[in-house]
Order: structure tokens, then sequence, then C-alpha cells
């Protein structure tokens, strides 16, 4: 079922915001390139609330010291224990068979964020 | 199947029909003066003339307990010279009495990684025993499987020291003490790392009498006994991990001797609990530690604790599997594990084959032929 949120416009690269779609806490997000992405809003952990948390660019290094940022890639980290979710798929970089959340097919239709689940 | 050696079939739990390697055995030799034959100049007149005979590491431990762990059992002890310094006593406790089919031997008494100064010597010391227990234990009999000591305090020398010696075909391991000055993590001892997988040895970690706990030398021995190895060995493996080593050499096995296993559990939760939460500190570590432990990390059993067989499975579970652990015996000291003896009655026949001697074939690369091929 598709659901019409709130207008493109509305938030900006690296801006969260909280919906709540037919009782279900979700979180929306735009990354650094303009897309928007939704997250289950409740880490899979103890519950915590991702749209308090941070987005942010994921760390990556090829060696020991060697930080660089993954290009195009973006965690929302949870503020309760700061375990971090790929915001493409849900998934926790660290342990992605164990601890992840779900997401949401986001589209953008004449101007107008819209989810489905 | 027989026993390889022919003798008569070792007694208790079916033990006449498993593979058993013995993945912690100590071989000694009869004070400094036996390394004379085989120690470089100008360090020989240290022992000849000036009566140097220990590396001090400062244990302090003073009580006839302590002492007591200094004997053993009549039968292994032979009629002159120190406990297990006597191979054909060995041979015929582990090969002929137990039927051990491999024995994997690692030495206590130069342990050069402790010094605080002197490296050179330290250096010339680890390669007179290289080259002495070759000689003298390796050469003369087949079944035994060596440890490469190396001085930490020079990467380069100790690289140079694998690729020296790490072509004997029995040579398996290179063996280093749980330090506490050092972290192996540390990317200056790569060299080191890089020379182990090179000549298809692994890393195995004993502690020695200068492991300490966070305390240094804690007040009673009971507390050093308990803790240090442990303590340790979890810090070493967690600096090992959290610094990529793994990572950047996923062909390096660890075989943690002695220091126990029934932490496992706990150590894979904490680790994994806290890389889920600050992974970003630490981005070139791309495996769960809990993964990298059970993919490049084995541990002995000795000493084993007083564990059920329904403790003993479930402790397995929690680490996934019984992969993990190789049997050993820690012969010839006191408290070393009676073959027969040192796993839970009532485990299933499977654990039991691959604790006492499969998991060791599959985990030693230097194994990997006898692995597949009959015993003997």
């Amino acid at each position: 079922m598709k659901f019409e949120l709130f207008p493109e416009g509305d938030l900006r690269p690296g801006d969260l915001r909280e919906v709540v779609v037919e009782g279900v806490s979700i979180v929306l997000l735009r990354k650094a390139d303009g897309s928007f992405r939704a997250l289950r809003n409740r880490c899979s952990h103890q519950g915590g609330k991702l749209s308090d948390g941070r987005l942010e660019p994921m760390l990556d290094a090829s060696a020991p010291g060697q930080f660089h940022y993954a290009p195009g890639r973006e965690v929302l980290r949870c503020p309760l224990h700061q375990f971090e979710f790929d915001v493409d798929s849900g998934l926790s970089p660290a342990d992605p068979q164990r601890v992840r959340v779900a997401s949401y097919e986001v589209t953008v239709e004449q101007g107008t964020v819209c989810l489905r689940r | 199947m027989d026993p390889p050696n022919g003798a008569a079939p070792p007694a208790g739990k079916d033990s006449a029909k498993l593979r058993i390697v013995d993945t912690d055995v100590h071989e000694y030799f009869n004070g400094y003066a036996a390394l004379l034959p085989y120690l470089a100049e100008p360090w020989r007149p240290l022992i000849a003339e000036w009566g140097f005979n220990k590396i001090d590491v400062g244990f302090p431990y003073v009580s006839g307990s302590v002492k007591r762990t200094y004997e053993s059992r009549l039968e292994w002890r032979p009629e002159k010279g120190e406990l297990g310094s006597d191979l054909g006593v060995m041979r015929r406790n582990l090969f002929d009495e137990w039927g051990v089919e491999i024995a994997i031997i690692n030495n206590l008494q130069v342990p050069v990684s402790f010094m605080n100064g002197s490296y050179e010597f330290g250096v010339a010391l680890a390669a007179a025993y290289n080259d002495q227990v070759i000689e003298n234990w390796l050469d003369p009999e087949p079944r035994l499987r060596g440890s490469i000591i190396v001085s930490l305090d020079d990467p380069a020398a100790a690289a140079r020291e694998i690729d020296r010696v790490g072509g004997h075909p029995q040579m398996i391991q290179v063996a280093l003490p749980t330090v506490v000055a050092h972290e192996l993590g540390d990317p200056r001892f790569r060299p080191i790392w890089e020379a182990i997988v090179r000549n298809e040895l692994v890393l195995g970690l004993h502690h020695g009498y200068g492991t300490k706990t966070v305390f240094g030398f804690p007040r009673q021995h009971i507390e050093w006994k308990a803790l240090a190895p442990s303590h340790v060995m979890m810090s070493q493996l967690s600096s090992l991990i959290f610094n990529g080593v793994f990572d950047a050499y996923p062909a390096l096995r660890v075989v943690a001797m002695e220091a126990g296993f029934t932490w496992l559990p706990y150590f894979m939760s904490r680790l994994d609990q806290q890389y889920i939460s600050f992974r970003d500190q630490v981005p070139w570590v791309k495996r769960k530690p809990s993964d990298h432990l059970r993919s490049n990390v084995v541990l002995t059993t000795q000493p084993m604790e007083f564990l059920t067989a329904r403790q003993f499975m479930n402790l397995v579970d929690d680490i996934g599997g019984d992969q993990m652990l190789v049997f050993s015996s820690d012969y010839p000291h006191y408290d070393s594990d009676v073959l027969s003896e040192a796993l839970p009655n009532g485990i299933p026949d499977d654990t039991r084959a691959r604790v006492m001697g499969l998991n060791a074939l599959a985990a030693y690369p230097r194994l990997a032929r006898l692995a597949s091929a009959a015993p003997g």
C-alpha cells in the first residue's frame, strides 16, 4: 500500500523525520545525494528511537589507520548504544545476519515523498 | 586402527579408535650449558664463564605448593636431568602408553620475549634453542613437531629466524609467551606474522612465568594461576582482532595454549557487542570478532575444568561448534590432563574424535597432509 507523506522539499540532505504510518513509527531520511530512505524507527537492540540518532557517512578502511568514507554509503546511528544501520538495507554493517531493522521502499512522485509497506 | 607405534592399545574411553594429537607438550634441555654447542659468539662466555643460566622474569612466588608444581608423577621423571628432558621417557609415556600420534613440543626455558634488554643475546639464545631442539628432539623422533622461539623485541630478526629454521619439516609453529609489555596487534610485529604465514606455520601463544595480571604479579600465586593466563590471552587475541591482523592475514592461525576455554562464550559475546556499537573505530575489521575467532583460533583443552558432558556440550553450542578445541596434555607438568580422562564422559563420539585429534590435523597447515592420510 502506498502512503503519500510530505513534500520533497521538507527534508534537506542529512535530515531525519519521524512519521507514523498505520500506527508504526518510521524514520524518513534524506541522504547526501538527495535520495530518500525509510527504516523502522525502533532499534532492534533495545528499542531506541532512531530518529533521535545521527545520520552519518559510513566509515571504512583498507588497512589499520587508513580511514575513509565509503562512497554513497550512510548509516543511521541509534542514540542509545550507537548501533549503526546501513540506511540502504537496514542491516548492521557489523552483524548483518543478526542485527537489522526493517526498511521500506520510498519514492518521490510529483514532488511528494511516498512510502510503500 | 592399530596404534601408530604398534604398541598396546591406549587405555580408556575407546581411545584406541581415536587419532590423538597432543598440542601442548613441554620438553626440557638440561641447563643453559646444553645450548653452548649451538650458541653463536660472542655469547658463549656469558654461559660458559659467567654462569648465565636463566632469564629472570621476576616470578615472585615461594611456597611448598609452588615448589611442588615442578614435580610430577614418578613414572614421568627421568633417571637423571630435568623433568621432560629425556626423549626415551617421553616416547614411552606419550607414544607407547597413550597412543599419541603426533605431539607438539614447546619449550618454556628460553622466554626471550620477556627480556628487558640485551635483545641481541635473546635473539642468539632463541636461535641456539631452535638448532638444539631440531638436533636432539625433532630429528630423532618423527612423531614430534617443534616450536620456533623468536624474540618479539626484534621483529626483523624474528622473521629471519622463522625463515631460517621454518623449512625443517617438523617445525609446526612459532611459540610466543603471552607477554604484557607488547600488544601483538602492533603493526611492528607484522613481519613475524608474514613469516609465519609464508612458512605455513601457526602462532602458538602460551603463558610464561613473566605473564602478569592487571595487578602485575598479584599477591597470591593462586590468583596468578587462576587469572593471568586467560586474561592476557584474551587481551592479546583482542589486540590481534581489532588491529586487523586476521583481516590482513586470513591464513594466520593462532593456537591459544593452556589459557582455558570456558571464557570463550563471554569473550565472543563481549567483543561482538562492542563491535556492533563501535565498528566505526576499527573499520579495517571486516568480520565480527567471534567469526575471526572461529576461523583463526583454536584453544587447547588443558587445564580442563570440572565439566559435565552437558556443560561441555552447552559450551560447544555457545561458541558455534566443537572445531575450536584441540586436545592437550601439558605433559609432563604436575597439572597435565590424563589423556583418557581429559574430556567428560558422555559427550558425542564425533566431538571426542574432533577434539582429541581431527581438529588439530585441520588447524595446523603442516598437519594437513596427515589429515587425509592413514594414521601412522
